[in-house]
């Protein structure tokens, strides 16, 4: 859940990058820590397995400039995406504001985003979200790759919600902050709390 | 004032925040809301809320329990470590968390934080929730791309 401060002018937003494993998570928010200038960024956090797949969360604060007038923080974090860690997954979609959900465009990668999509839904639904109402990017990453499904195929396996979508390849950069934009604006429209 | 100033005031008034070399109040989310010191409070607060979610998912798998309200969580060696109290303000979970190192009696250290966790909860509970904090409507109507634009522009993006 969004925090305002209204004494001190600031907004916290919580936004979660989830999808399958492998799927480009960790390389988003390691492309923004990348490009983005020294004071302005936190430490970024990983807890990752020894063979740096996301094991708990990858962590980034981000400080952004005054939107009329109040200072924006976004806290991104990531999912770890393997099947086994959904227990970890639920955890940190506690008090989420937006979700940036990355898929594998890769055609063998479908399955995998199905039941990953799914899984976002089921862990929303149990938390009490409306999954109408949580702000919710698509990103179709990889779109480098050899192999890939069509943007009109990931739109409707992956998209019946008609969620905002980009194509990306986080690895070089592409989409990253285009994705990232997109949700902070969803997530600003729908902080509670008139001035 | 709002809550972040009291309970500021709470731990310089009775320099609480002398204690260790981390003190910190955090919301559920992992938003801090006072530390003793600004450098990397922001990560200190996502890794506490993200151990103690995880610690209370552990304990729910041999126990019925869902309130955790009476429960330490330490993770320590004889004279460093980290130790999480619960601290219920307006009702909502906080967590009070110390980070600490070369201390030579962590167990004293360990029972005045809990005197601090009680003492701040009968302090906070003098005060009236800010009214600002149950706002109704949207805090932002409209936000044209031009301004989230202007927003990343300052992270150098």
């Amino acid at each position: 859940m969004s925090f305002v401060n209204y004494h001190t002018k600031e907004v916290n937003c919580k936004i979660v990058y989830y999808g399958p494993g492998l799927g480009g998570k960790t390389t988003n928010i390691q492309h923004v820590y990348k490009r983005t200038a020294g004071n302005n960024k936190g430490k970024m956090v990983t807890l990752n397995t020894e063979n740096e797949r996301t094991l708990f969360f990858d962590f980034l604060p981000l400080d952004l400039a005054e939107i009329r007038g109040f200072k924006t923080r976004m806290h991104l974090y990531t999912v770890p995406g393997q099947v086994i860690y959904e227990a970890s997954r639920k955890l940190i979609l506690r008090g989420v504001d937006g979700v940036v959900f990355v898929a594998d465009s890769q055609v063998d990668k479908m399955e995998a985003n199905l039941e990953s999509f799914q899984g976002l839904k089921n862990n929303l639904k149990e938390q009490g979200y409306d999954l109408e109402r949580v702000p919710i990017v698509m990103q179709w990453n990889k779109r480098d790759l050899p192999n890939i499904a069509s943007v009109q195929e990931l739109e409707k396996k992956l998209n019946e919600y008609d969620f905002p979508s980009f194509e990306a390849c986080a690895l070089k950069g592409e989409g990253v902050f285009e994705t990232l934009k997109s949700i902070s604006k969803y997530v600003l429209l729908n902080i509670k709390g008139g001035l | 004032m709002n809550l972040n100033s009291h309970i500021k005031d709470f731990f310089f008034e009775n320099e609480f925040d002398k204690l260790a070399e981390d003190i910190s109040i955090i919301r559920k989310d992992g938003i801090p809301v006072f530390s003793n010191r600004n450098q990397s409070s922001v990560t200190i607060g996502a890794l506490i809320s993200g151990l103690w979610q995880a610690s209370e998912s552990l304990s729910k798998q041999v126990t019925e329990k869902d309130r955790f309200k009476d429960y330490r969580l330490a993770f320590d060696s004889s004279d460093q470590g980290v130790y999480v109290l619960p601290v219920f303000i307006f009702d909502d979970l906080y967590f009070l968390s110390a980070i600490y190192n070369k201390e030579r009696n962590p167990g004293k250290l360990k029972s005045q934080l809990r005197l601090i966790k009680s003492s701040l909860e009968i302090y906070m509970s003098g005060f009236k929730k800010n009214k600002s904090e149950s706002r109704e409507g949207y805090l932002f109507e409209d936000i044209t791309d031009e301004e989230i634009d202007s927003m990343f522009k300052v992270s150098g993006i």
